[in-house]
């Protein structure tokens, strides 16, 4: 920092600015966007299981499960996971003009490991007739809230979960459920928004659970990009079923 | 209790850790702004540096998960948002229906002279809410008394710095009104199907323009895993 620019800083911090970065530090100190993760392990019995099997929105099944079967263990945790590929595609998302036909590109690497050169042809144009594509149906495993067993770090430039756990009912395998979003609404001082998937285990034993992520897919190509990714350790038994949420919040 | 003994099964020695770390570690995503002032010699006069923003409203989450509805299925859920007179607007078929133009989402990259759209500036002094649709008093584009010029926006591509993501909005006003004028607040507007404008972003600012002199109003961005 130069002379001339710590002078326009003592400048531009008046009264009211001071004050603001003091409630900053002493009282304000929430980012105005959080992430958190939280787990929910259920273990519903076969008369549940039936009933469970006929409910397809992941909403309706978690009042069911709070209100029916026992939560076996919860955990919510802040979420330290935006990964690279999010700031990306927030980018392409916002960055136009309705009165200009330019956009530039943003390289983003897919969950294949391949670069992808994201502009209006390749992705926006994707995104603005069908959506972002992060709603996805049971059994699939390359989008939606997707778990794992991989215990490297996660890191900025992640662009796909380190073990995927695949879907089935084999040995290591687990069940994929619908993975949906609700809108956003006021609770308390917060606007809060989820992204909900059960996940449930029929293997015949424990499986520990190590990462979690949250992959979305475009629509022309199908290529599909990690947005979040998360370090957890949890074991889920067999015959229990986890409800993964991402809750968005922002907060004033 | 039923709630209680959940948790603290789920509580091994990971997890704790995690809470812990938590204390000291940033957010995953943060939102800072910048309110730098020129003078008509674009000689850098004043700058706050940046703070911390506290002003994501309900329009920035309604657009953002009304994006991810699968393309694989029947749109049919249904997605609003407030526009900027406060009307509540209804898009039945979720996000395809929300906005204006299918190849540019929610466009904020405002051309030079846009009062709508993009990063605007205010003179309302109410503490930013949750449920804002819209800047209390916007300052309109022009040169008349109270006016500021509207320049161009500027988006950056995201970019890993040191232990970060960064993006960058920007956005230039110029005072050609012939008096000072203070800024006290900042806002994001986009604009959705019908022309319909909605609040992204709402903050609170103290900065006086002088006549002459431009400022850039700047947004980062920010995820740290």
């Amino acid at each position: 920092m130069d002379i001339n620019e710590m002078k326009a800083l003592i400048r531009g911090n008046n009264l009211w600015t001071l004050r603001q970065r003091a409630k900053d530090v002493v009282a304000n100190n929430r980012s105005t966007i959080q992430a958190y993760l939280r787990m929910e392990f259920f273990k519903p019995t076969p008369e549940q299981k039936a009933i469970i099997a006929q409910i397809t929105d992941p909403f309706e099944l978690r009042a069911y499960l709070l209100a029916n079967v026992k939560m076996r263990k919860r955990v919510l945790t802040k979420a330290h996971s935006f990964v690279y590929n999010w700031l990306a595609w927030q980018t392409i998302v916002f960055n136009s003009s309705l009165t200009k036909n330019s956009w530039f590109s943003v390289t983003m690497v897919d969950t294949g490991g391949t670069s992808r050169s994201c502009d209006y042809g390749a992705f926006v144009y994707s995104v603005g007739t069908y959506g972002l594509g992060g709603h996805a149906p049971p059994t699939i495993t390359t989008y939606g809230i997707l778990v794992g067993t991989g215990t490297t770090t996660p890191a900025n430039d992640d662009n796909a979960m380190e073990t995927l756990i695949a879907h089935g009912t084999g040995a290591g395998q687990l069940s994929y459920g619908n993975c949906m979003s609700s809108p956003p609404v006021e609770n308390g001082a917060n606007i809060e928004c989820s992204f909900v998937r059960p996940i449930t285990n029929g293997s015949g034993s424990s499986i520990t659970l190590r990462e979690v992520g949250h992959a979305v897919s475009t629509a022309d190509s199908y290529w599909k990009f990690l947005i979040l990714h998360d370090a957890v350790n949890q074991v889920i038994a067999n015959g229990e079923m986890v409800l993964i949420s991402y809750l968005w919040r922002t907060t004033v | 209790m039923n709630n209680i003994l959940p948790t603290l099964r789920a509580l091994n020695a990971f997890t704790l850790k995690g809470y812990i770390l938590d204390l000291y570690r940033k957010p995953t995503a943060q939102l800072y702004i910048d309110f730098s002032t020129f003078n008509a010699r674009k000689q850098l006069i004043k700058k706050t540096g940046f703070l911390k923003s506290h002003s994501y409203v309900i329009g920035y989450l309604a657009c953002i998960e009304a994006l991810f509805g699968n393309y694989e299925r029947a749109p049919s859920f249904m997605r609003w948002a407030t526009d900027t007179g406060g009307t509540p607007r209804s898009y039945s078929s979720g996000f395809p229906s929300m906005v204006t133009d299918n190849s540019k989402p929610y466009p904020i990259m405002a051309d030079a002279l846009d009062d709508t759209t993009g990063i605007l500036v205010g003179t309302g002094t109410n503490a930013p809410a949750n449920d804002d649709y819209t800047l209390q008093t916007k300052i309109a584009h022009g040169s008349g008394a109270g006016q500021l010029v509207h320049g161009t926006a500027n988006v950056s591509c995201p970019t890993i710095v040191g232990a970060n993501v960064d993006m960058v909005i920007s956005r230039p006003f110029t005072n050609a009104s012939g008096g000072s004028i203070t800024v006290r607040e900042v806002g994001v507007q986009t604009k959705l199907y019908n022309a319909n404008l909605t609040l992204l972003l709402r903050d609170s600012v103290n900065q006086t323009i002088a006549n002459g002199e431009f400022s850039l109003v700047t947004y980062l961005f920010r995820t740290t895993v």
